[in-house]
């Protein structure tokens, strides 16, 4: 964007004034491919596809979830936008088993509420289970440990607790061990409920609250809670949409993936709004057919974000034709209103991601990098809140991406070096019918964008970083070099 | 919604009472943006110029200016060369639609013949219509809801007041209780036009004025006889659509306004109030204004029935449409006895449903600007379920607009603070001949003209507030500052 590109041209100036004597030695420089498209992708163009999922979904219920017309229009209008870019689209379909809620209530005395289940717990029976709400302190790690219930009648009892301090899974385990029959969470801040415990420890029901409708509870400590979650499983038919350049090798793909709906309770337009707008736009602005050294690959998955269509996709694909590519770019929602900038954390430098694919750490830099260069400070995100890196992070293959942030709460610090609210989610409307064209913060969208297309663009001319293949006119000079000196192998490693 | 509007405005009263000081410098570089400048130069003298020259081309063509008749094609010509002589870059769409051409309206009693209208979703009657004894039903809060309210109607035609319950639901209790057609007179001077549930209603039911209702009460007991027909005919007729030629074209702010009149009236309110406020908005802005978005003028063919913008929108692409930052309908903005009522943008009458995103904030543009110049408004849903303006908004395009009212009465609290009478129409001469240029009350459609003024200027300038997208200098001198110091919005 141009702003950018007046920073990168003051950076420019500064390395021309240092060296004294060399600055009009300097050479005009074409700009490189990463710096055009900086340039090329504009907020503007960002935003048109933002007003078209808000019109997509105010046609169509309010939403843009899978399955609905809603999400059908917005992959149509991705594949229309893709073909008159030139790119080369196809559509991978399969099938998931899609979640259906049939009853997720928690009623204690006059207060009946419609909790979300957390993935991974286990239902009720019809009916559900009973017991004494136990009403857990608030802290910063309500429930984390068992001392927190102190002087609780927990036996038997529905346990409430607000979430934060650590994982879901071992608060509810926390909550069990004391005799728990049922964990209620609540939300510590506005903004949208849900989660994951590990289903293979998980055995009491567990569902989250809002905020607002935990603060409803927190008052009835003792008083009779029923709790009734029953799911079901409905096999689900989506598709992927696969836009590829048609330039650029095709052994050496550089993948970008990112998801497009929405829930249905939300026209989603940051999430999954933002990050599909970015990741559209740069392909538009790339086009089909760019002078790139390596092919570029943009997936748009479908089914939601639990049961993304990365994984069935990744399955669909030979080993050959899983080591054709040489990195997956994860775009998460990148417009967050109290958002950030995180950055996949490559190198594990936080402890959190685990071990990460080689190549990984390279493409934090290089996001970093950019970052610095306008002047914004990062953060390693070990989880980026989207589910589908995973499957490419198993899969041996290189992964990174940048993050805006969503359901965690702004620290001071965070605040201090981005500007915004602690204390508040960095996307207070997540999941919600708030979650509109008012709840883009578009300089953090503009900024993430530009770091989007940097990186795109520095890995589709090379990603000698990354795998140590290097660019073309490098190894068209190394075959010149070969031929030219055929009795001195040695050279190849010049 | 509307409390929390004029609780702004007081508000606002409030802080120019207290520190008048702090105000004059904001109030000063006011004065200094388009919408401003448009409000000042958008003068009820020049729309009563172009009003003046409607009137006379409705004069020399038999009183009308219906699509298709001549008096339409005149006042395409007449808009068409205003702005083409203002440079604007101007197209003219062709399109056809159906045209509901009627073969019979009539209820006849003895000597005596009125014109009904048959209300939409009505069956025919046989060629020759129904007939019956004329039984009209006893006047009350609710007359002709119940089945109850119909005594010995067996084979009548039934002669039910306006009012109390839905067209669709007189109907359905008027043939259960056995009557072979319902006539529905209006409950104030001026036709009844509306709209029935097909699949509910299965006796013929047509509007009658609330003149011709006291005429056929005076007739009541006589064998009265229904007959009404038509059918839908294909019409050619043209959208002018002018643009100017300044501004981004992938960001047009579109204000529309239909050109036709009804048959047999001139159309003076309903709606060359709004064909000339827009025109002249137009010729002021001028086809090369200094603006960020590009502004689109249309004034639509077709009829209230089949509205024009209708078969504009289907001839865009997904893109065009995209490019349509938003509508702005002017239409009916000078009723005699009118009101100040602004399109729901929010639902929060809960009347409209969902409305496209950014149409809230069209609201309040509206609203603010006439609560801001002491003018109380109200919401209405006006429009939003059929007409030139349901149409953007099934695209999902926001929409608002300004209406002063038509055939509804006006209330005791309405006169109270927007003056007028109550007890009468907002508009007397709903499609009567009498809607002239004699009919328009020029105070309210000058502030109406100003308003809209006003919320084209604004837009035209920034769509920040309704879709993101800022005016591009502050957008590049903000980006600027974000960079230094990241994050200037929340």
């Amino acid at each position: 964007m141009s702003r950018v590109r007046s920073a990168m041209a003051m950076a420019v100036i500064a390395v021309a004034a240092l060296p004294m004597g060399t600055a009009h030695a300097v050479p005009q420089t074409k700009p490189t491919l990463a710096e055009k498209l900086v340039e090329r992708v504009t907020l503007d163009g960002v935003n048109r596809h933002l007003l078209a999922w808000q019109r997509i979904a105010d046609r169509n219920g309010g939403h843009r979830a899978d399955p609905s017309p809603g999400f059908t229009k917005t992959q149509e209008y991705i594949e229309s936008t893709l073909r008159t870019a030139g790119f080369e689209v196809s559509s991978h379909e399969f099938t998931y088993d899609r979640v259906v809620i049939d009853k997720s209530v928690v009623v204690a005395g006059p207060v009946s509420l419609a909790p979300n289940p957390l993935i991974g717990s286990p239902d009720t029976a019809v009916g559900g289970v009973t017991g004494p709400l136990a009403v857990v302190p608030a802290d910063a790690d309500s429930g984390c440990q068992a001392t927190d219930y102190a002087g609780l009648n927990t036996v038997g009892a529905v346990a409430l607790v607000k979430r934060g301090g650590c994982a879901y899974t071992q608060k509810m385990l926390v909550a069990e061990g004391l005799g728990a029959i049922a964990v209620v969470f609540y939300n510590h801040s506005v903004g949208a409920v849900g989660g994951v415990v590990d289903a293979a420890q998980a055995r009491i029901p567990s569902a989250m609250l809002g905020s607002a409708d935990g603060a409803k509870l927190t008052g009835s400590s003792g008083v009779s809670t029923n709790v009734e979650v029953r799911r079901h499983v409905e096999a689900t038919t989506s598709r992927n949409v696969i836009g590829q350049t048609r330039t650029g090798r095709k052994d050496n793909v550089i993948l970008l993936g990112t998801h497009s709906d929405s829930v249905t309770t939300s026209p989603g337009v940051n999430d999954n709004g933002s990050n599909a707008a970015a990741t559209l736009e740069l392909a538009r602005k790339l086009g089909g057919s760019p002078r790139v050294n390596n092919a570029v690959r943009f997936a748009f998955w479908g089914a939601d974000v639990p049961h993304s269509g990365a994984a069935p996709y990744l399955n669909s694909l030979s080993d050959e034709q899983r080591l054709d590519l040489a990195m997956y770019l994860d775009v998460a929602p990148l417009g967050s209103p109290n958002g950030g900038h995180f950055v996949f954390d490559g190198d594990n430098s936080a402890g959190q991601a685990g071990a990460m694919p080689h190549g990984s750490a390279q493409i934090e830099k290089t996001l970093v990098d950019f970052m610095t260069s306008i002047g914004v400070q990062t953060e390693p995100a070990p989880v980026v809140g989207q589910g589908n890196y995973a499957t490419f992070i198993a899969a041996g293959i290189p992964t990174g991406g940048p993050f805006a942030g969503i359901p965690h709460i702004k620290t001071p610090a965070q605040a201090a070096k981005w500007g915004g609210t602690a204390g508040l989610a960095f996307d207070p409307c997540n999941l919600a019918p708030c979650d509109n064209l008012g709840n883009i913060n578009r300089d953090i969208l503009s900024r993430n964008a530009d770091a989007l297309a940097f990186v795109t663009g520095t890995y589709a001319m090379s990603t000698e970083d990354v795998n140590g293949i290097p660019p073309r006119d490098r190894r068209a000079a190394t075959r010149v070099a070969k031929s030219l000196t055929p009795a001195t192998v040695a050279g190849e490693n010049a | 919604m509307r409390a929390s509007r004029l609780g702004v405005a007081a508000a606002v009263i409030a802080t120019v009472a207290v520190i008048p000081a702090a105000i004059t410098p904001a109030a000063q570089a006011e004065r200094g943006t388009l919408a401003d400048r448009l409000v000042r130069s958008v003068t009820i003298e020049g729309i009563n110029h172009h009003l003046t020259a409607l009137q006379a081309i409705a004069d020399r063509n038999g009183g009308s200016r219906d699509d298709p008749s001549p008096g339409l094609q005149e006042s395409f010509a007449y808009v068409e060369g205003q702005v083409r002589a203002a440079g604007f870059d101007v197209s003219v769409q062709e399109f056809t639609y159906d045209r509901r051409v009627i073969d019979a309206a009539t209820v006849t009693v003895g000597s005596t013949t009125v014109v009904p209208i048959r209300m939409g979703g009505s069956p025919f009657t046989p060629v020759g219509g129904v007939t019956g004894p004329l039984k009209v039903v006893p006047i009350d809060a609710t007359t002709g809801c119940e089945v109850t309210d119909y005594v010995d109607a067996a084979g009548s035609v039934a002669l039910i007041r306006r009012g109390g319950c839905p067209f669709t639901i007189k109907a359905k209790s008027a043939a259960q209780a056995g009557a072979v057609a319902a006539l529905i007179y209006n409950n104030s001077p001026g036709p009844a036009r509306g709209d029935l549930d097909p699949t509910q209603v299965t006796i013929p039911v047509a509007g009658v004025s609330g003149e011709d209702g006291a005429v056929l009460i005076a007739l009541a007991g006589g064998s009265a006889t229904v007959d009404l027909r038509d059918h839908d005919e294909p019409t050619l007729s043209h959208n002018l659509i002018a643009q100017t030629r300044s501004g981004r074209t992938d960001n047009v702010i579109v204000a529309g306004a239909h050109l036709d009149s009804s048959p047999d009236s001139p159309g003076m309110n309903e709606n060359a109030s709004g064909v000339s406020a827009q025109l002249e908005l137009a010729l002021r802005m001028g086809s090369h204004p200094k603006v960020e978005n590009a502004v689109r003028f249309a004034w639509w063919g077709g009829t209230g029935d089949s509205a024009g913008s209708d078969d504009y929108l289907a001839s865009l692409t997904t893109g065009q449409k995209l490019d349509i930052a938003l509508y702005l309908a002017v239409e009916a903005i000078g009723s005699s006895n009118g009101g100040y009522f602004v399109y729901d943008g929010d639902n929060s009458t809960g009347t409209v449903g969902p409305m496209p995103y950014g149409s809230g904030q069209i609201e309040q543009a509206f609203a603010g600007y006439l609560n801001g110049v002491g003018i109380p408004t109200e919401e209405t849903n006006i429009g939003q379920a059929r007409g030139e303006y349901s149409f953007f908004i099934a695209e999902g395009i926001p929409s608002g607009g300004t209406y002063t009212g038509l055939q509804f009465l006006k209330t005791e609290a309405q006169a109270a603070k927007w003056g007028g009478t109550a007890g009468v129409a907002y508009h007397q001469c709903y499609d009567a001949r009498c809607d002239t240029l004699g009919n328009l009350n020029l105070g309210i459609l000058d502030r109406n003209a100003d308003a809209i003024a006003h919320v084209t200027g604004v837009y035209a300038t920034s769509t920040d507030d309704i879709d993101g997208r800022a005016q591009r200098a502050a957008h590049r001198t903000a980006g600027a500052h974000a960079v230094a110091a990241p994050v200037t919005r929340e």
